[in-house]
């Protein structure tokens, strides 16, 4: 263990945390495989595999070598059973359960700062004898499934004897006796893993939450006196300041609570991002690349709950970027490029969004390697995949089990990396998508929404019904007046101050009757880039809401972010500005000639 | 159908035929309550409602199972159910009552019901002269229209 790593204070903050979520993933580990063994739920298993898999990534480059030799080990063995390739009895079991206790020791040691000396080769040695069991086994099944004959298999466990480092299938395939695809066929889809419920709190914010609650009960009493005197039939003055005073006395408490319960979920993404530059530090020394690194945005906020679901992601998709994206020195000097690689991760908002990328100016992704991967593993066929645009065909680097890596290595190149972060970002409902240039450079942005949060926004009102428009994205209110809008076809522009923007009528859209009200206003929206103009009947006002999610059910659709409840009890709508837009321009996109020379005409 | 088990069901009506549901699902039932639009939403969901200060969608059964549309009167309900953790409600024109009934009196739907495909029937329940339908609920809601809603576009 790495005495010089504890005296760090900076690092002993990155180790706690560190020592909390693997004790929590290691209690359940331990409890899951007691229950595989009776019943191989490919859920849980794929769970336990997750859980070591992350243990043994952050143990690794926090420098608790045994403790990750140990885990990986406990991986591999993981790995065959996800694969379908060994079945958990208790006899594996027992040796796997063996292996997840002695993890959870070695975790209480780094915990109570005590590293003792703990013996990890027995253990590792029985979960080797296990891997060497299985490829008797899978060896076995080939047989009895007349895919091999006994000859080819012995053949096989004799080469293998020479070939230590290849598995049975491995080689099997190698001699031509089966397809990778028949090889294959057992990798189940992975399916997402119950998040974590529980989150981690501040003692000192919990007493400032209680300290209002008791506030707040307080209030409700006083409430309830008001309402027991009014029942009594008492009337005047009196009650009607009281309940003033109550009002107010509530509604400072409340607003006191929403502060405080905002800021104890919100943490700045600076929490996540110092573990970085030690990761990339280390992992550039085990590869032998020389790569500069940039962090913005450390301040942005977010969810607390959110921080913690990115982490794992985030890991995965920095080694990605170290280990396969960005070249060795030698590599780089010879494409002409810089010979320092370059890694960029960036965090920022956008409207409800956070936006977070990974950004490398590596060796790209090599889309027609990911699709012939794609088609190897039999998951699409050529004419699916011609039709592919280059954006998607990159995406689907997503696909579970897809790993262009030739070969094995510590910290990546298990095919578990990509998947892992898709299904961990739309778990919190967000997306991840990846930008490449082949040989330049590839770009993964995570886009995450904020739930939970509380924003303000605008009160408008389109046709009949009433909407939210996120006051983060209001540029400004313009009032309609005859000839302001200018007419191209059926698209309508405005100019505002020397800028064409392009208006977007959504009563057409969101409304039945598609009636196009006379007058009211423009909400001038503003995203990146990109600039709108809403048309609205009328404007309400200036209100805070609380964003609520409008289900799994209606979760994707565009241009609706989620909804709200205001005070009355009604329930609107909240507008997806990006959402908006995009769905904008593809209706432009087939007039933008037009568009311009109607932007030419009216400047 | 287990033989020998008593159901018990939430009985209602759309337009001359009586449905039920097993009432373990059902969370609750309410008066019909201001509903409000979502856009770009697919056609047989209504909208949401509040509940409780949860949203929940609301799906309009008549339009689900392909049946007229029908104003809302003093006897719509809106019946709020459970499935698999989501909760949604969905609007009938009654609802009648809870009965107990013995699982072998339940029938597998013939090929189709008052004009309802029978994938979203789980079985049809006789009683003296009365027909009950029983709706699989998780089969009207599920995934190809859960797809749809998915791959909703703006236009």
């Amino acid at each position: 263990m790495s005495d010089e790593i504890l005296k760090n204070d900076e690092m002993q903050e990155i180790i706690d945390e560190f020592v909390t979520e693997s004790s929590e993933l290691i209690e359940n580990v331990i409890q899951d495989v007691v229950i595989i063994e009776h019943n191989p739920d490919e859920e849980i298993v794929n769970g336990i595999f997750r859980a070591v898999h992350t243990i043994k990534g952050t143990s690794s480059f926090l420098g608790f070598n045994a403790l990750s030799q140990l885990a990986h080990k406990a991986e591999d063995v993981m790995g065959v059973i996800r694969k379908g390739e060994m079945k958990p009895d208790q006899e594996i079991a027992d040796v796997l359960l063996e292996a997840f206790d002695l993890i959870k020791l070695m975790i209480e040691d780094i915990r109570a700062k005590s590293p003792e000396e703990r013996g990890t080769n027995a253990a590792i040695e029985r979960l080797e004898d296990l891997l060497k069991e299985d490829r008797k086994k899978i060896g076995e099944i080939l047989v009895e499934e007349k895919v091999i004959t006994r000859d080819e298999r012995d053949e096989v466990l004799e080469k293998q004897k020479q070939e230590k480092e290849k598995k049975f299938g491995e080689i099997v395939v190698e001699e031509k006796l089966i397809t990778e695809t028949q090889l294959n066929n057992f990798l189940s889809k992975q399916k997402a893993v119950k998040e974590e419920q529980t989150i981690r709190i501040d003692v000192k914010k919990l007493d400032e939450l209680m300290n209002l609650v008791g506030e707040l009960v307080l209030g409700k009493n006083r409430l309830i006196l008001l309402d027991s005197l009014v029942k009594k039939g008492s009337e005047g003055d009196g009650i009607l300041d009281n309940l003033g005073d109550v009002t107010g006395y509530i509604e400072g408490i409340t607003n006191g609570l929403q502060l405080s319960v905002m800021r104890a979920r919100l943490v700045p993404i600076g929490k996540l991002f110092n573990k970085v530059p030690r990761q990339v530090r280390d992992l550039c020394g085990e590869f032998n690349k020389d790569i500069e690194l940039k962090i913005e945005g450390e301040n942005t906020e977010l969810d607390r709950s959110l921080i913690e679901a990115l982490h794992d992601p985030l890991i995965h998709i920095i080694r990605n970027s170290v280990d396969h994206g960005i070249e060795a020195p030698e590599e780089r000097m010879k494409k002409g490029k810089r010979t320092k690689g370059m890694l960029s991760i960036k965090a920022y908002n956008e409207g409800n969004h956070v936006i977070i990328e990974v950004f490398d100016d590596g060796k790209g992704i090599d889309i027609q390697a990911v699709k012939e991967k794609v088609k190897e593993k039999g998951i699409m066929g050529d004419t699916e995949l011609n039709n592919l645009s280059e954006k998607e065909a990159m995406n689907l680097i997503f696909i579970p089990g897809l790993s262009t890596a030739k070969k094995i290595s510590k910290v990546s190149g298990r095919g578990v990396g990509m998947d892992v972060v898709k299904t961990n970002i739309e778990k919190m409902n967000g997306q991840a998508y990846i930008d490449s240039e082949e040989g330049k450079w590839s770009r993964l942005t995570i886009r995450l929404p904020l739930t939970l949060a509380i924003m303000r926004a605008l009160i408008v009102k389109i046709t009949d019904g009433l909407f939210a428009v996120p006051l983060n994205t209001v540029v400004e209110l313009v009032k309609i007046r005859e000839g302001l809008i200018k007419s191209v076809d059926k698209n309508e522009v405005f100019v505002l101050r020397d800028i064409v923007i392009p208006i977007v009528d959504l009563s057409k859209t969101f409304s039945e009757d598609g009636s196009n009200g006379k007058g009211g206003y423009l909400v001038i929206c503003n995203i990146a880039d990109k600039i709108i103009g809403i048309k609205v009947h009328a404007v309400v006002g200036q209100e805070e809401v609380v964003i609520k999610p409008l289900g799994e059910f209606l979760k994707n659709i565009k241009g609706i972010s989620g909804a709200t409840i205001r005070g009355d009890g009604k329930v609107i709508p909240i507008l997806d500005i990006p959402g908006v837009i995009s769905s904008f321009n593809i209706q432009r996109r087939m007039t933008s000639q037009q568009l311009t020379a109607a932007g030419v005409a009216a400047s | 159908m287990d033989d020998g088990k008593i159901l018990q069901l939430v009985t209602f009506k759309l337009e001359n035929e009586e449905f039920g549901v097993d009432i373990l699902k059902v969370q609750e039932i309410n008066k019909m309550m201001n509903i409000t639009k979502i856009p770009n939403a697919p056609s047989f969901i209504e909208g949401v409602i509040n509940l409780r200060g949860k949203i929940i969608p609301i799906i309009d059964l008549r339009k689900r199972l392909g049946f007229h549309n029908r104003v809302y009167d003093k006897s719509t309900r809106i019946i709020v159910v459970e499935l698999d953790g989501l909760v949604l409600g969905f609007i009938v024109d009654s609802v009648s009552e809870v009965l107990r009934i013995p699982g072998n009196t339940i029938e597998p739907p013939p090929s189709i019901v008052a004009g309802i495909e029978s994938d979203y029937i789980e079985g049809v329940g006789k009683l003296n002269d009365r027909l009950l339908i029983l709706l699989e609920l998780k089969k009207i809601f599920a995934s190809p229209e859960r797809k749809e809603i998915e791959n909703i576009e703006m236009n």
